[in-house]
């Protein structure tokens, strides 16, 4: 979402979130940025990380380094690619980390216990979340076999719907590169898709 | 947010692209969600499980156990490569025994005497003819009998390239290989110090003082009491002992066809 886009949203009222009083640490405002920001933040570092233990550390860094920096925060601009740098830097030094790299070799996306809470709630068709979570699983397990700047930059992508200059500016690259990694990124995930034959 | 400057997709990249926005997204543990609400309204995190920082302190524990024992180890390479040749006994044509440390072996026992020769070990030549000492490549050693020495360390490849020796008594030629360059040997006599960085000579210590033969290179001469002394070659320099002075002679006659048979001989065997 562009600046405009966000300004002519404040405008129309579709979001009443108080930066000002984000700033100021004010707990409805706080609440308000919460409920806006944290299905998208959650979704992220799950993609990337790809376990629900790892999203959830992740997630709860991510919300911590927002309130920290509150402050800081520009009332004139949309948070929304603040706090995504915040989240991809907070993935990014998970992935540095000897421990991450340890719980991938351990966990698997396959297993339950790691992987989406919601699987087999909430769904009125039993058959249907099923179908959703196996495919969801698969999706999951392509995308978690990525190596990780393809995995970031197709997660950036396709589902935080970054172009591919904010996606270099995230990621500490050129816009082509960026743009060759995501063609990558889906040529082996056909591979891996095809493999899994969804 | 907009995708920029965009290219349109292969109909292969469309497939999986389809394939990926057909996913659910991925919803979080409502009890999850709610609790860090909490804590975010509130600023109050609670503990955290931190998966980043614990293992990092793992993490650089394990660099530097790594590094450690990186540097053990090239410190145990470098020393063993940086040891020099063992001191080698040769044959001897005379007759009698060589103490060495108190420990009494016949000159023709070259195999133990060799075993024995550790540098620092204390040598007292009780034979009817000369022993003739090795460090293959570094130096070269001539005992006379009756010659009582403290034997020297070879100097090292890279490091310790300073050794020293002692000679009591007798008369011991040395002549350094062409490994030697750089290093240097200091050999102390009652008298003075003879300081040696690659030459032939002689140090001849007798009761009446200690003189120092010098066949090719140069040598210094430091009487205990007194001024370092610089000895040409074919000099002789001569220090009495009771005095602080050193006196230059010509060399001694006996001494220059024996140290040109040293020189010759164990250079080509150490070289």
């Amino acid at each position: 979402m562009t600046n405009q886009v966000y300004e002519r949203a404040q405008e129309q009222g579709s979001s009443v979130l108080d930066l000002a009083g984000v700033r100021r640490r004010d707990p409805q405002a706080l609440a308000t940025l919460f409920e806006q920001h944290f299905d998208r933040v959650y979704g992220l570092v799950f993609r990337l990380l790809g376990d629900r233990h790892s999203a959830q550390d992740a997630t709860q860094e991510v919300f911590l380094k927002v309130h920290r920096a509150a402050h800081t925060l520009d009332p004139s601009r949309d948070p929304e690619p603040w706090i995504t740098t915040i989240a991809y830097n907070v993935c990014r030094d998970l992935w540095r980390s000897g421990a991450y790299r340890l719980t991938r070799q351990a966990v698997s996306i396959d297993d339950p216990e790691h992987g989406d809470a919601s699987l087999t709630s909430r769904a009125d068709d039993p058959e249907q979340a099923l179908v959703a979570a196996e495919r969801r699983g698969i999706v999951q397990k392509a995308i978690g076999a990525l190596h990780e700047p393809l995995r970031a930059v197709v997660v950036l992508r396709e589902y935080q719907g970054l172009s591919y200059e904010q996606i270099a500016e995230m990621t500490g690259t050129t816009p082509v590169a960026a743009r060759k990694r995501y063609s990558r990124a889906l040529a082996e995930l056909g591979k891996l898709l095809e493999k899994a034959a969804i | 947010m907009s995708h920029g400057t965009e290219t349109r997709p292969s109909p292969q990249e469309t497939r999986v692209l389809e394939q990926l926005r057909a996913a659910p997204p991925h919803a979080a543990d409502p009890a999850f969600r709610a609790r860090l609400r909490r804590d975010f309204v509130s600023g109050e995190f609670a503990e955290r499980p931190l998966v980043v920082a614990l293992p990092r302190r793992r993490r650089h524990r394990a660099r530097w156990v790594v590094g450690f024992a990186a540097a053990a180890t090239v410190a145990i390479v470098a020393a063993a490569l940086n040891q020099a040749p063992r001191w080698t006994a040769l044959p001897s044509a005379g007759t009698g025994t060589v103490v060495v440390n108190g420990v009494s072996l016949s000159v023709a026992n070259t195999s133990e005497l060799t075993r024995r020769l550790r540098p620092g070990a204390r040598l007292l030549l009780q034979s009817s003819q000369d022993l003739d000492l090795v460090s293959s490549g570094l130096l070269a050693m001539q005992l006379s009998p009756g010659t009582e020495m403290v034997l020297p360390s070879p100097p090292g490849r890279w490091f310790g390239r300073a050794s020293r020796a002692s000679v009591d008594r007798g008369l011991l030629r040395v002549t350094t290989g062409r490994r030697f360059g750089g290093a240097r040997l200091a050999i102390r006599t009652p008298e003075a110090t003879v300081h040696v960085t690659g030459t032939t000579l002689a140090v001849i210590a007798e009761p009446t003082g200690t003189s120092v033969c010098v066949l090719e290179g140069i040598t210094h001469v430091r009487p205990h009491r007194g001024s370092m002394t610089r000895v040409h070659p074919g000099s002789t320099c001569e220090v009495v002992r009771g005095t602080a002075t050193s006196r230059m002679r010509e060399m001694r006659e006996a001494e220059r066809p024996k140290l040109l048979d040293l020189r010759d001989r164990l250079q080509a065997v150490m070289n």
